[in-house]
Formats: structure tokens, C-alpha cells, sequence
């Protein structure tokens, strides 16, 4: 029993730092709140051991937490709309330690939230519009579609600047 | 384009501090998870454990059911009810029916003891067609093995009929006085003289199926005798009174139909369906079918 308790520790601790900044950044992108963005990977992953789904490969395990965190963001986003003096319209708090904001990630953050998502795990993550599909449930076309809104979106607010 | 972006994503973290805090929230919340899950187990153990004991107690009394039944279809038909009362009488000795040393029953009436309430017995002439009752089943091992109970050869050398009042309530039935030639089973020496209570009274008119064998015992007939031993719990119950049934003889026939092999001219009579294993043949015949039976239940 003991055993078995080590070995599933191991397997969780795998899965964390395999997905974690992934998780982290998608919640960002979403909630533009490191502390919620933290908060909302880390249920991600306790979803994980309470639900304990089946996986053929880490990258199923990836995709279904990836989908998971983006449904935890909608839901908070959700929770934010009902409650007006969510965090967010206070301010982000004292002391948030990692964001290091510059002018692409300002302009990322300022797209509509359906490109935030799909220009990080495409650009940064580097996932292939199938890919994408897999893990969001949406048709490949329509992933396509949105991720050259978003980058003529972008375009249209960094310039040149996009083009390095 | 995607350097810009990896630049730009790299900014957001998350740093050393933010990890450390993912995982503490997510050992909290594994921990809990896990809490969760013993606490389901326990949950689910304690439900098994619950059904398990309600079943056990469901078959007990089933159990007892079956066996309180098939008890009651033991004793003498006309019977309306039949308990255990270990508790509730005083342990008393059955006083059994009178008897003279040369294996007849005297002809008085037959004094209870205390164990019996609010009846009375006394021969009779008098007998009355017993209503017949479906038998209950008993497998052959069982014909050997079901209750406590007496196997021997012997000759019968009396029979009256007696008239049991059970508060008003009358009911008729015979005993036997039987002599022992030969013990098979049973505290009994040869030589003995035993009384056994038959489930009906005997006369050349009565004819129940479930009596048939019983009812036919005649004063000279010799047969293998396979009764049940009554003891202090052996008690019959009608009309709000009581009978210790050994307060009448010390061994009884469940039914009149099994129980008996009869010795008569053309062989010996049996209830072929209750002992399968046993194709008819002589009364010796009948005794080493008993005997055979007697070690077969015992070696198991």
C-alpha cells in the first residue's frame, strides 16, 4: 500500500513539472492574475488525482489538462462577472513576483480571451493547429481561423515589432 | 515570430516561488483527495460489513424458520402450534406413560408433568381420520441425521390409541410399546422396552397416506424403527395449551408415513421415495440399509 502510495507521488510529481509552467501560463493568459493563475493550475492537477482519468501517453494527460485549467479560467472568469470587486478590478496584489510584462505579452493580454490561449499554446508551446484541435475539442478550421485573427490582431498593434 | 513570443511568454513565469506554491496547493489538495478516498472506503467497508451482518441475520432466521417448520411437521398431525419453552417450563423429566414390566401399557390415564399445561391424556377406543399434511422433505442423509434420534430393531408388544385434550381441543394418537431385539443407533440395550408415540391412532379403518405405515402397526409386528428423541424442548402447543411430548414416551415417529421399515409377508414395507438407496428385501436387509446409512452419516 505504502508502495503504491510512492509510486503514484512520483508519477504526480512527472506529470507537475512536465506541465506545470504550461498549466501556469495558460491561467495567466485567461486571468491576467499570477495568484489565480496558480491557483487555477494547481486545481488542474487536483482534478487530475481526484477524477484519475486514463491516459495512453503524457501528451493525452497534457491536453486533458490543458483543457481542464482553460474550463477552471472560464468558470472564474464566470465567478469574476457576478462579483464586482473581484480581485482583478482591484489590482493585481503586492508583491506578485513573476510577471515581467513587455510590449508583446501587453498586447497578447489585451486580445480577445479566445486568441490569448490558442497564440500561446501555438507560439510558445509550439502545438500544430490538429494538435490544438485534439486538446480543445474544436474543429482544426476554426482553430486556424482564430489564430490568423489574432496574429492580424496582433499585427495591427505591434507592427514591425512582430515581424523579428 | 515565435522567438518574439517565446520572449514575451517567458516574461510570465512562472518563477521558483510560484512552483513551490503550485505544489503545496496540490500536496494539499492530494492529501485531501486521499482523505476523501479512505473516507469513501471506510464508507463503502462499513456498508459491506452492515449488509453482510443483516444477511447473516436474514438467513439465521430463515434458518430457524425452516427448522422451527420442519419441526413442527414433526409432531403428531392436528397440532395448530409448537415451541421451544426450555425457559419458559421447569425442567422436568416426561413422566411417560404407565407400563407393566412385560412391555404393555396400563391402562390409566397418563398424568403430565409440570412441563405440560392445561392437557390431559387418556387411552381411548375412540380415533379420528387424521388430516393428512404434505411431508416435509428430507434428503436421505437427513432420513439419517436430521434430529436426535434412535435406531433399532424391535417387536411391538402393545398398542392403544390416546385421546390428548389441549383445552377442549381433542386430538388422537397411538402408542406403541416395543420390545428391543437390536440397536443400531441409540442408548438402548437389547431386551429393552420402549414406548414411541405414533403420529396417528391405530385402526384397521384408518387409511392417511401420510399415516399409512404407522396407522398399520399391529401388537406382533417386527420392524426397524428409526424414531426422533424427544427431549425437554419437544413440545406440543394447541389451543393455548401444553404438551411435553415426552411426558408420553421418550421416542416419537415424525410422521406415519418414513420412518419405519415393517417387516410383513411379502417384505418389508417402506416409503421407497424417502430411502432411495435402499431396494426393499428382508427386515435384515432393511437393518443393514440402516447401518450402512448409520456409518456413511457418521464418517462425514
Amino acid at each position: 500500500m505504502g508502495e503504491q502510495i510512492e509510486r503514484e507521488d512520483d508519477l504526480l510529481r512527472a506529470c507537475f513539472e512536465r506541465n506545470y509552467r504550461t498549466l501556469y501560463r495558460i491561467c495567466y493568459v485567461y486571468l491576467k492574475n499570477g495568484y489565480d493563475a496558480e491557483d487555477a493550475a494547481a486545481e488542474a492537477f487536483i482534478r487530475l488525482i481526484q477524477k484519475k482519468p486514463r491516459f495512453s501517453s503524457p501528451e493525452q494527460e497534457s491536453a486533458w489538462l490543458i483543457r481542464t485549467s482553460i474550463n477552471l479560467c472560464l468558470d472564474e472568469l464566470r465567478r469574476r462577472k457576478r462579483r464586482p470587486d473581484s480581485l482583478e478590478q482591484i489590482g493585481e496584489p503586492a508583491g506578485e513576483p513573476e510577471l515581467q510584462p513587455n510590449e508583446v505579452l501587453q498586447a497578447v493580454m489585451e486580445l480577445p480571451e479566445k486568441y490569448r490561449v490558442l497564440v500561446y499554446l501555438h507560439y510558445y508551446e509550439g502545438y500544430t493547429a490538429a494538435e490544438l484541435a485534439r486538446a480543445l475539442k474544436k474543429p482544426a478550421s476554426t482553430l486556424r481561423n482564430q489564430l490568423m485573427d489574432a496574429r492580424q490582431l496582433l499585427k495591427k498593434r505591434l507592427g514591425d515589432e512582430l515581424d523579428e | 515570430m515565435n522567438k518574439t513570443f517565446t520572449a514575451a511568454f517567458d516574461g510570465i513565469g512562472p518563477g521558483p516561488a510560484a512552483h513551490h506554491r503550485m505544489w503545496a496547493k496540490l500536496a494539499e489538495g492530494k492529501a485531501a483527495a486521499r482523505l476523501q478516498e479512505e473516507g469513501r472506503k471506510r464508507q463503502v467497508t462499513r456498508l459491506v460489513i452492515s449488509v453482510a451482518a443483516v444477511c447473516i441475520v436474514l438467513l439465521g432466521i430463515s434458518l430457524a424458520m425452516a427448522r422451527y417448520d420442519r419441526w413442527r411437521h414433526s409432531i403428531p398431525t392436528g397440532s395448530t402450534s409448537l415451541g421451544t419453552v426450555e425457559e419458559a417450563v421447569p425442567s422436568l423429566e416426561g413422566l411417560e406413560a404407565p407400563t407393566g414390566g412385560d412391555g404393555s401399557l396400563l391402562p390409566e390415564n397418563i398424568a403430565l408433568s409440570e412441563a405440560s399445561a392445561k392437557v390431559s391424556v387418556k387411552y381411548t377406543t375412540k380415533t379420528q381420520e387424521p388430516v393428512a399434511t404434505s411431508l416435509v422433505w428430507f434428503s436421505e442423509e437427513e432420513m439419517f441425521s436430521h434430529w436426535n434420534m434412535a435406531f433399532f430393531r424391535g417387536k411391538v408388544t402393545d398398542l392403544k390409541n390416546i385421546e390428548l385434550d389441549f383445552n377442549g381441543d381433542k386430538a388422537y394418537r397411538a402408542l406403541a410399546r416395543v420390545r428391543v431385539d437390536r440397536v443400531l443407533k441409540g442408548e438402548l440395550a437389547e431386551g429393552d422396552y420402549v414406548t414411541i408415540l405414533l403420529p396417528c391412532p391405530v385402526s384397521e379403518k384408518i387409511w392417511v397416506e401420510d399415516c399409512g405405515l404407522a396407522a398399520s402397526l399391529r401388537i406382533g409386528d417386527e420392524a426397524v424403527f428409526t424414531p426422533i428423541v424427544y427431549d425437554k424442548a419437544s413440545m406440543w402447543g394447541q389451543n393455548g395449551a401444553w404438551l411435553s411430548l415426552k411426558d408420553l414416551a421418550p421416542y416419537g415417529l415424525a410422521d406415519g408415513a418414513r420412518w419405519v421399515f415393517l417387516a410383513t409377508e411379502q417384505g418389508v414395507r417402506y416409503m421407497e421415495s424417502a430411502y432411495p438407496g435402499f431396494h426393499g428385501g428382508t427386515l435384515e436387509d432393511a437393518e443393514a440399509y440402516v447401518a450402512e446409512m448409520l456409518e456413511t452419516a457418521s464418517a462425514d
